[in-house]
């Protein structure tokens, strides 16, 4: 029973994110880590003794904690590799931004201060 | 203000947030110093400062973001560099830098002796005050008395380093700035500066305690991971 709701939950995943890749709601760059995660949890759950035989490698007397501890570690790598994408597009717009004023202040009107709406 | 023809065209930025009330005053204050032209660059404010600022007849930078005190300057260094100027002077927009005080600012620029000057106003430090710049000087390693200093002249060689991608980031014009300009070997000197007191609002930065917390904090850990990774040099 395990083997399928862990099976069920990689394919839907999968599936979820495919669809988002569909509607431009994610990157295929983006979808790329995701997919392999939703793969590692198919795998996992129709194969659960992988992570059994990996714990007794490791010497890890409660397999469990194995795949907890993988799982934490994955999400923070995620996670720090988006606060690092965020710091790049940061640099972006905090740039254009900049430009912008600069060639706003060129221009023959540049009396009127419009900033509604910016 | 005498300049060798090689350094004749400088200009002044004053980043600005919600200065309206003041900003004329300091602008007249800069006129009365020296005849650069005057480029205020304004963070995103909200209340008259873009009119009163060109009325007072500065060029205007006008941000569509909020980008701190450092953003702001940044732009008003890409505005010098693509203008042609050699030369940039930052000032405060609250009245704090007296603008008397420009050209020993300018002096050791033309001298050809240093390459970033800060006006050091350290009398106006408060006991927390001089405990923080304590603590921020060991940490960058900077042989600097004043690191929070906004009144500060640039030459051409520091101005293209920090119109780079690199500077835009820092959130502050203070040990950020330095230690980049350190690292890539500019020579920074401070002239001693008497503060004025603000002419009226209070510290972006230190409004509030948790405001300071925030900033120690960041800043901390900005100078810590941007130490040089050589032997610190003893101060001189």
């Amino acid at each position: 029973m395990v083997t399928i709701v862990a099976a069920v939950l990689g394919l839907s995943s999968a599936a979820i994110i495919l669809f988002l890749v569909r509607h431009d709601r994610l990157q295929p760059r983006h979808a790329l880590a995701w997919l392999a995660i939703a793969v590692v949890c198919a795998v996992v759950g129709l194969a659960p003794g992988i992570i059994d035989t990996l714990a007794n490698w490791l010497d890890i007397s409660y397999p469990p904690t194995l795949a907890v501890a993988i799982t934490l570690m994955a999400l923070l790598v995620k996670n720090l590799l988006l606060d690092i994408e965020f710091a790049q597009q940061e640099v972006r717009l905090q740039r254009l931004a900049q430009r912008l004023a600069i060639l706003e202040s060129r221009l023959p009107h540049a009396g009127s201060g419009d900033r509604a709406g910016a | 203000v005498n300049l060798p023809p090689t350094l004749h065209s400088c200009i002044v930025i004053i980043p600005a947030y919600n200065e309206a009330h003041d900003i004329a005053a300091v602008i007249a204050d800069v006129r009365r110093a020296c005849d650069f032209p005057i480029v205020l660059v304004d963070d995103c404010s909200d209340d008259d400062t873009i009119a009163q600022a060109r009325q007072a007849g500065a060029t205007v930078l006008p941000l569509c973001i909020r980008m701190g005190a450092w953003g702001a300057i940044q732009t008003g260094l890409r505005f010098a560099k693509t203008s042609g100027f050699r030369c940039a002077i930052t000032v405060d927009a609250d009245g704090q830098h007296p603008a008397a005080a420009i050209p020993a600012l300018l002096a050791p620029i033309t001298a050809g002796t240093a390459d970033v000057v800060i006006g050091n106003c350290t009398q106006r430090g408060s006991r927390p005050r001089l405990l923080a710049w304590r603590l921020l000087r060991s940490v960058s390693q900077l042989a600097v008395d004043d690191l929070t200093s906004g009144l500060r002249a640039y030459n051409p060689a520091a101005i293209d380093l920090l119109v780079e991608d690199s500077a835009t980031l820092l959130e502050y014009q203070d040990l950020g700035v330095l230690m980049l300009a350190k690292a890539n070997g500019l020579r920074i000197m401070e002239v001693p500066v008497a503060m004025r007191p603000r002419l009226s609002g209070l510290s972006r930065v230190f409004a509030s305690w948790t405001l300071v917390a925030y900033y120690m904090a960041c800043t901390v850990i900005l100078g810590f991971s941007k130490r040089s990774l050589k032997r610190a040099e003893s101060r001189d």
